[in-house]
Parts: structure tokens; C-alpha cells; sequence
């Protein structure tokens, strides 16, 4: 690989761990839902110099095209990636259902005793 | 004894007014609460005028979460019994005798009213299919025959609303043969009862499109999550 391709991947991986690093900083961005982006940014930082070890790899394995692997990994880490956020999603919709109801009980009992105190 | 109608409703303007004045005739015992899923209508202005409780979701959370605002609610004021009855005007209010019947006879904690015990009831061919697999699964768990296991006419006796009432206990969409059979699991007694239904006024129903389908993929789930996770009391 050209060195200047190289370059330009770091520097995209390195772009994008920067972008991470500042929207957590700034709150807008939980830590913990940022662990996996910053393996994305990482990933992608070292996938500048990947071809030296995807490719022995891939021969190793018998694979004759080595970023099919490059690709099975891609694929499995996204899979996990989308596990991870299904969980998050999972776990937010039962709190806003507590939530919501809550809010609907504590709304009739309040409503009740603005009644009872204006009578 | 006091009872609680609960009536959980979503964009129900053509129809809950006429339900609501309905149960105050025919079942002038009990207490009507309408739990108002984030209806974007008129329902909510006509239930207060009703001079009824009104809970008012302050968005759509579903079917089954509004049923379970009820059952809290219930648990909270202490009532003893909560009838569940949907808000399309589908189901006859003057059938709860049958339900009350029904638990004290058969000494039960729930009791489902069905459309299909005394008369037979029109539905589409998907939804007799389905009805008729979940019930057969309903069976086999159970050993009981529950004929209509996706009837929202429900009577429920204070340990059984309570035991819904509590966290991811009750499902936020739709209650079907998974929630019998977990309160089976729960040593809960559920037998069911005939009750009187009409064909739905409304054009909502769960059973169009492809919903169908997800819904039933959904329900083989949960009925294998219940049989893995659910613990005896």
C-alpha cells in the first residue's frame, strides 16, 4: 500500500477518535456508549498498516482474497455493535415506560388534591 | 368489595363515551378508570366529561402498559377486583355478572371472557389460525382450555393485578396466551367465562398487514421465555 493512502487512513481514524474524545468531553456523548466508537477509531487508525498482518494471515487460512477477512471481522463487529445498542434501546424503552407511567399517577394525584384543595 | 373497571384507550373519540355510559348502567358497582395511552384525539376531553378517573400517559406506551397504569392504580387505592375492558365498545359491559360468577364459583384469580364459549363470533381466517395454535399451546402448558386468549375481558382478583402491576411483569403491547401461562407458572387459577362481544366499530386491529406474521414470531418468544425464565411464587 502507497504510503499516502496510509497516511490518509490514520489520519481519518485519528479525525474521527479526536471528534469521540471531544463530544464526550463536552457531555454530549455517554462514556460508555463511546467505548465502542473509539474502538471504531482505532480500528480504523490501524487498519492503516493492516494489510501486514491481514495478508499473512489470510494466507495462512487459505484465503485467497485477504479482505474478505478484513471484511468477516468488519461484519462481526458491527453485528456486536448492533447487539450492544439493541440492549440500550431494550433497557431505555422499559425505564420510559416506568417513567411515563409514573408520571401519569403522579399527575392524576395531584390533580386530585388541587380539587380537594380548591373545594 | 370494591371493583375498578379499567378501560385503556388510544385515539377512542367515536366510541368511548357510549362505552363509558354503557358500564355505568350495567355495572353501576364499580369504579371506571380510563387510562389515556397519548391519544392525540378527543378522547381525553370526552372522558372528563364523563366525570370519571382519567390517567392521562403523557405519550403512547402501548396496549399492555396502559392496562398495567390500571392494575398500579388499583394496587395503590386498593381496590379488590380490576375488570379490564377495551374502549372500541367491542365488549358488553352487562357480561361482567358472568365474570364475577365465574371466579366465585371456580375459586379463581382470573377469569378471560370469551367470545367463542356460548356463540360463535365472526373473525378472519389469520386470527382463528392463530387463536386456535396459541390456545392449543395455552393447553398443553396449562392443561386448561382457554378458548380465547386474546380477549381483553378480563376479571382479576387483587393478588393476580398486583403481580402484573409490578415491573416487565405485564408485556407494554398486547397480553395474550404468554401472560396466562405465566401466571399459571405463578400458581395463579385462570378459567375463563362466555361473554358477550360485538364486532369492532373502530379500523384498528392488530391483525393487518404483515403484523400478523411478527406478531406470531413475537408470541412463539415470549411463550418460550416464560417456560425458560418465569419462577413459581
Amino acid at each position: 500500500m502507497h504510503l499516502g493512502i496510509r497516511l490518509i487512513i490514520f489520519g481519518l481514524g485519528l479525525i474521527l477518535s479526536i471528534i469521540i474524545f471531544e463530544l464526550v468531553r463536552r457531555k454530549k456523548f455517554r462514556e460508555e456508549l463511546s467505548l465502542i466508537w473509539f474502538i471504531v477509531g482505532i480500528a480504523l487508525m490501524s487498519s492503516s498498516v493492516a494489510d501486514l498482518i491481514v495478508d499473512p494471515i489470510a494466507k495462512k487460512l487459505g484465503i485467497g482474497y485477504p479482505p474478505a477477512l478484513v471484511f468477516v471481522w468488519v461484519i462481526f463487529f458491527l453485528i456486536l455493535a448492533l447487539l450492544y445498542f439493541s440492549a440500550v434501546i431494550s433497557d431505555l424503552k422499559g425505564k420510559i415506560k416506568e417513567l411515563g407511567q409514573k408520571i401519569a399517577l403522579m399527575e392524576f394525584e395531584q390533580n386530585e388534591k388541587n380539587k380537594k384543595d380548591s373545594e | 368489595m370494591r371493583y375498578l373497571v379499567v378501560i385503556p384507550a388510544f385515539n377512542e373519540e367515536v366510541t368511548i363515551g357510549t362505552v363509558i355510559d354503557t358500564i355505568k348502567q350495567d355495572a353501576s358497582f364499580a369504579d371506571i378508570l380510563v387510562v389515556n395511552d397519548g391519544s392525540t384525539d378527543n378522547t381525553s376531553t370526552i372522558v372528563r366529561g364523563k366525570g370519571i378517573m382519567l390517567i392521562n400517559h403523557p405519550f403512547n406506551l402501548g396496549y399492555g402498559a396502559a392496562l398495567q397504569t390500571g392494575f398500579r392504580f388499583a394496587q395503590r387505592k386498593g381496590y379488590d377486583f380490576v375488570i379490564t375492558i377495551d374502549a372500541d365498545g367491542q365488549h358488553v359491559p352487562s357480561s361482567v355478572q358472568n365474570l364475577i360468577g365465574a371466579m366465585g364459583e371456580q375459586n379463581a384469580d382470573v377469569v378471560i371472557g370469551s367470545r367463542f364459549l356460548e356463540e360463535s363470533f365472526k373473525v378472519g381466517i389469520a386470527k382463528k389460525i392463530g387463536i386456535w395454535l396459541f390456545s392449543l399451546i395455552g393447553k398443553m402448558y396449562t392443561g386448561t382450555q382457554i378458548t380465547d386468549p386474546t380477549s381483553g375481558y378480563q376479571l382479576l382478583n387483587r393478588s393476580a393485578f398486583s403481580y402484573l402491576a409490578e415491573g416487565d411483569n405485564y408485556p407494554l403491547d398486547y397480553p395474550d396466551v404468554n401472560i396466562i401461562m405465566a401466571l399459571h407458572k405463578m400458581k395463579f387459577k385462570v378459567v375463563e367465562s362466555p361473554v358477550k362481544m360485538k364486532e369492532s366499530t373502530g379500523n384498528k386491529s392488530m391483525h393487518s398487514g404483515l403484523k400478523p406474521m411478527f406478531y406470531v414470531i413475537k408470541m412463539f418468544l415470549a411463550i418460550v421465555m416464560v417456560w425458560v425464565t418465569r419462577k413459581g411464587k
